[in-house]
């Protein structure tokens, strides 16, 4: 089990680095959400209880790395985790291009919640930062749900 | 998990998350928060030192080697020059922006400022923070301003020895307060989360007009009087409201902030 949650947690890791520092030398406005390609690999994946377990752990790194106020982001993401795994009973949730749609939606609904918690309106920077940071989360959640299931994969076998 | 457990659980975590949300409101600094970041900074570090030696190996021993075959140096010439080019932008611009921070600190000899470099930026796209290679080991605090050559960044919210976390005056969550510096008409400085700024009660019927330079004006006791802000861009001045609306365009471009200044305590006046 301490196997699988170092390798969740050195993915994890990654994305930090991916998504606090790579990204935005390139495109300061750019931010692509990993850590819900992760959220969906562990919903489709695993077991709920890990899963939800990790999902609520791995959000605190998460909120070092960000101004919102503490605890919005354990919200977003269990509550996409719940939503998820409703879901799964419903859409076969390990197609790709079902994933993709997922991480383009989500990231969306994601970032819309937190403007709730502050009064702005996100479009009014510009939409093309966010449907641009959109599609690239829907590029990138089926490889972090891939890296999710190959990691499971490795700990069962 | 079985279904009659999940939604007891979700009950409870929704609890939970909103109980976490209201301490959130009171901005309680968390200590796990901060060794995040100060773990981060040190993986950062880490991950920078295998390029720096391999930097340093190429640069200090095998192109020296390099240079010394002749032949081999005239093959890559043209190879080296056109990477050299590359790198020579690279260089060009970093240099710029260091002599600017140089020149600004000339400017301002008996001004403690402290440079330090961006490591990191916000993960979410309406917040807007950043974290810096400097903490506390370095003479950063908490509060502390943090500006560039063009004017202020923002201050410091959240510190650990080796990094600090930065809110720029561009986020929704920043208030600073300001005087227009020609009328010396007072206000407060809000981020409006989209770049720019605006400044918040300011009676219509004040003189303001656009291009006016706003600096900030000390009170409150965090930023020093003086540093720019920014400029006016535009402003309202709707018929049945108290308040000018005016818009500010900051004085830092905050999306190519690369290095930047802490200032050091008990400065009262910039200028």
């Amino acid at each position: 089990m301490w196997r699988i949650y170092g390798s969740l947690c050195a993915l994890l890791l990654g994305a930090i680095l991916v998504e606090v520092t790579v990204i935005p030398a390139f495109w300061s406005n750019l931010r692509v959400d990993l850590f819900l390609g992760l959220v969906i690999g562990l919903a489709v994946y695993g077991p709920f209880s890990h899963g939800f377990i990790f999902v609520a752990l791995a959000t605190l790194p998460l909120q070092a790395f960000t101004g919102a106020r503490f605890g919005y982001l354990p919200f977003a993401y269990v509550m996409a985790f719940f939503l998820l795994d409703v879901m799964k009973g419903l859409i076969f949730l390990e197609n790709i291009v079902v994933q993709c749609l997922l991480g383009f939606f989500l990231n969306l609904v994601i970032v819309e919640a937190a403007t709730l918690f502050v009064r702005m309106d996100v479009l009014r920077e510009g939409w093309l930062p966010l449907l641009a940071g959109a599609g690239c989360t829907a590029a990138a959640t089926p490889l972090m749900a891939y890296a999710v299931k190959r990691i499971w994969a490795g700990y069962e076998a | 998990m079985k279904g009659r457990t999940k939604l007891p659980l979700f009950i409870v975590t929704t609890i939970l998350i909103l109980v976490l949300i209201s301490f959130g409101q009171q901005r309680y600094p968390a200590a796990t928060l901060g060794l995040m970041r100060e773990g981060y900074s040190w993986v950062v570090r880490i991950a920078d030192a295998p390029l720096d030696f391999i930097s340093g190996l190429w640069n200090n021993y095998i192109y020296l080697i390099n240079a010394r075959q002749e032949n081999a140096v005239l093959r890559a010439k043209v190879r080296t020059l056109e990477v050299g080019t590359m790198a020579f932008n690279e260089v060009r611009a970093e240099n710029t922006r260091l002599r600017a921070m140089l020149g600004f600190k000339k400017a301002y000899p008996d001004l403690p400022l402290v440079p330090a470099e961006v490591i990191g930026q916000d993960i979410s796209l309406v917040f807007k923070t950043l974290v810096l290679d400097k903490g506390l080991t370095e003479g950063f605090f908490k509060d502390m301003p943090v500006i560039k050559p063009g004017g202020l960044v923002g201050r410091v919210i959240a510190i650990t020895p080796h990094s600090a976390q930065v809110l720029l005056i561009t986020d929704v969550n920043s208030a600073v307060p300001a005087v227009i510096e020609s009328s010396r008409v007072k206000g407060i400085v809000k981020g409006r989360g989209d770049g720019s700024l605006s400044l918040e009660y300011v009676k219509s019927d004040e003189n303001v007009k656009a291009g006016d330079l706003v600096v900030s004006s000390g009170l409150g006791g965090i930023f020093p009087r003086g540093i720019t802000i920014g400029s006016v861009r535009s402003i309202r001045r709707p018929p049945h409201k108290m308040f000018a609306e005016i818009l500010l365009k900051p004085g830092v471009e905050i999306g190519q902030i690369e290095e930047v200044f802490g200032i050091g305590r008990d400065v009262a006046y910039l200028r």
